[in-house]
């Protein structure tokens, strides 16, 4: 990953629904901006109504914007985006094939029937690209919405709510298969309120409320100071008590698992610490950065531990 | 391949895989088959109870006659058909939300009309020489001369025209909304409107036109037609339905209002205009800042 290399740049974007015969103007989007490097998935994240789809809309351009620019290293969006939408629509007569070789033939994508065919089988639809569309499971038109976006081999694809109303088996498909796009240096920019998926899959996450970005965290960045997890036979105050000098995030309900804010240099005293008052500890490694965690740190909401 | 021959294949391969399509032809088929049955046997009987003397002009004369009413009712219910059919041209890629989905990739708006243009056009090719075959069938059964195919083509050209006019009208009301019910019923709407209004401002036409200058009659009226009613009468393009007759010499003594040249320019004139028209109204679906934007912006910049 390059960071002088963005794939996908937006600078100030900004979008205001309604017009003069409308009482109040909403802001739906205020100066949004941010960037993507090739091969790193961006989670979107926000409450509803926070800006999140207008964000979609006015990076692939399906909504006029009033101010802004979205920059692709000089490319026409339209063919370096691929898009994903929330609820993936088709020609639900046609085949599945013949879905995606519409897109193949609109986009120039070379050998657009080869294409289509190998898309139809790497997204795990063999034996029923001929089928039409509209025999499809939820999971399959997924998967095709994916095929089809990524036709023309974009640079970056954008995704509203992929995961929204997949089960669990189809969840695990299509974060394989997403990250076998990611592998091949494909930028992602995903929407979704599915927190454990955009953990499991995303490098950054944008959070947005308002219309407004109010946060970027890079998952992978180190930090100086992180959470430990320390885990214990038993409950002890006492080790409670002699981890007191370092902040302590959280306790368990059944006083096992001890969660403190710590430095990497820092993580041998405290397993020394814990010891020496008698705790026995049966795990401890550092807490992962959750999205719902930062996500409730984010937007102010409660954490249960 | 280049984006109208994209668009053209999608087209019709998305009508083709309808079922309705198949219905459509036959539904036409057998109506067309039932007119000529029926033109033919009012033609039988007007030889039968008609004049003692059968001359070859005579039948030939009224086998005119029974054409020009053949396509008088096929065409009038092409029209209407046409109409409807082509105001859910857009519908279900719009109600679907395809066609926004199809715009965030670099296509070109009017060539996506253009698309759904030719493919109505085809239908109504097809539907013009469906409604010939039968015509040309039931008349062969008949004992008598068949009119030369100048004559045949002849009684088409009006016919058709109409209903490419009212089809590239229902195409642009389809370009209008979403919904394609209510698309459809503007469209029945607009043609119940301008059905209605044609014969009336016609006929009102006549009787200003003879107050004006009390020498005229209903046989040279047009030379002094108000201003008014010739916007009423022209820009309707339910006049078209009368060209049939004046072509093909029908009328009697009455008053054209106008020949074929005529004829084929106002139809022209009523088909550019109304492609523009769904145009304009189809730009909203552009992904891009629409024109009436464009010139919004560029008017406060100014």
């Amino acid at each position: 990953m390059s960071p002088t290399n963005p794939a996908l740049s937006c600078t100030g974007l900004s979008k205001t629904y309604g017009n003069m015969f409308t009482k109040g103007n909403v802001h739906a989007l205020d100066k949004a901006s941010f960037s993507i490097q090739e091969g790193e998935i961006c989670g979107l994240v926000g409450p509803n109504g926070a800006g999140k789809s207008t964000l979609i809309k006015l990076v692939m351009g399906i909504e006029p914007k009033d101010e802004g620019t979205v920059d692709m290293s000089g490319l026409d969006p339209r063919v370096a985006l691929g898009y994903v939408p929330e609820r993936p629509t088709f020609f639900e007569d046609l085949s599945a094939y013949y879905n995606i070789l519409y897109f193949a033939r609109l986009t120039g994508a070379p050998d657009p029937e080869g294409t289509s065919r190998k898309l139809i089988d790497e997204f795990g639809l063999k034996g029923r690209g001929d089928d039409r569309v509209s025999s499809f499971s939820k999971g399959m038109k997924q998967r095709l919405a994916i095929a089809r976006a990524v036709v023309h081999s974009p640079k970056v694809l954008i995704m509203d709510e992929p995961f929204s109303g997949l089960d669990p088996g189809m969840m695990i498909e299509l974060r394989g298969l997403l990250k076998g796009l990611k592998n091949s240096g494909m930028a992602m920019l995903l929407s979704s309120h599915e927190l454990n998926e955009i953990d499991q899959l995303c490098d950054s996450i944008l959070f947005i409320k308002g219309g407004t970005i109010i946060r970027r965290e890079d998952l992978d960045a180190p930090r100086p100071r992180t959470a430990v997890q320390l885990t214990l036979e038993t409950p002890s105050e006492a080790v409670v008590g002699a981890l007191s000098r370092w902040s302590k995030r959280a306790v368990s309900g059944d006083g096992r698992v001890i969660t403190v804010e710590a430095s990497r240099e820092e993580i041998p005293d405290i397993v020394a610490e814990a010891v020496r008052a008698g705790g026995r500890v049966v795990e401890f490694r550092p807490a992962q950065v959750k999205a719902e965690d930062l996500y409730a740190e984010v937007f102010h909401t409660g954490v249960v531990t | 391949m280049n984006e109208l021959a994209i668009h053209l294949r999608k087209d019709l391969k998305l009508l083709t895989s309808d079922s309705m399509f198949v219905i459509f032809i036959l539904v036409m088929a057998v109506t067309s088959f039932i007119v000529a049955l029926s033109t033919c046997a009012g033609y039988v009987q007007q030889n039968t109870w008609g004049s003692s003397v059968v001359t070859k002009a005579s039948l030939r004369a009224l086998q005119t006659s029974a054409l020009v009413s053949y396509w008088g009712t096929v065409g009038g219910l092409l029209t209407a058909l046409f109409m409807g059919a082509s105001a859910m041209a857009m519908g279900a890629e719009k109600e679907s939300g395809m066609s926004r989905y199809t715009f965030s990739h670099k296509i070109r708006g009017p060539v996506f009309y253009l698309s759904k243009l030719l493919v109505i056009l085809f239908m109504i090719a097809i539907a013009m020489v469906t409604a010939l075959v039968a015509y040309v069938v039931v008349f062969s059964f008949m004992d008598v001369p068949m009119l030369d195919l100048g004559s045949l083509a002849s009684s088409m050209v009006f016919p058709f025209l109409c209903v490419l006019v009212f089809a590239s009208l229902g195409l642009a009301i389809s370009a209008l909304g979403t919904k394609k019910g209510a698309m459809v019923a503007a469209a029945i709407a607009i043609f119940f409107i301008l059905s209605v209004l044609s014969p009336i401002s016609i006929s009102m036409g006549q009787v200003a036109a003879i107050r004006a200058d009390p020498n005229l009659t209903y046989e040279n009226y047009t030379e002094a037609l108000p201003l008014e009613y010739q916007l009423l009468i022209y820009g309707n393009p339910m006049v078209l339905a009368y060209g049939s007759t004046y072509l093909m010499g029908t009328t009697g003594t009455a008053a054209q209002l106008f020949d074929l040249t005529g004829g084929v320019l106002l139809a022209a004139g009523f088909f550019v205009a109304f492609t523009a028209l769904g145009l304009v109204l189809f730009s909203r679906e552009r992904l891009e800042r629409p024109w009436s934007e464009r010139v919004r912006r560029l008017l406060k910049r100014a």
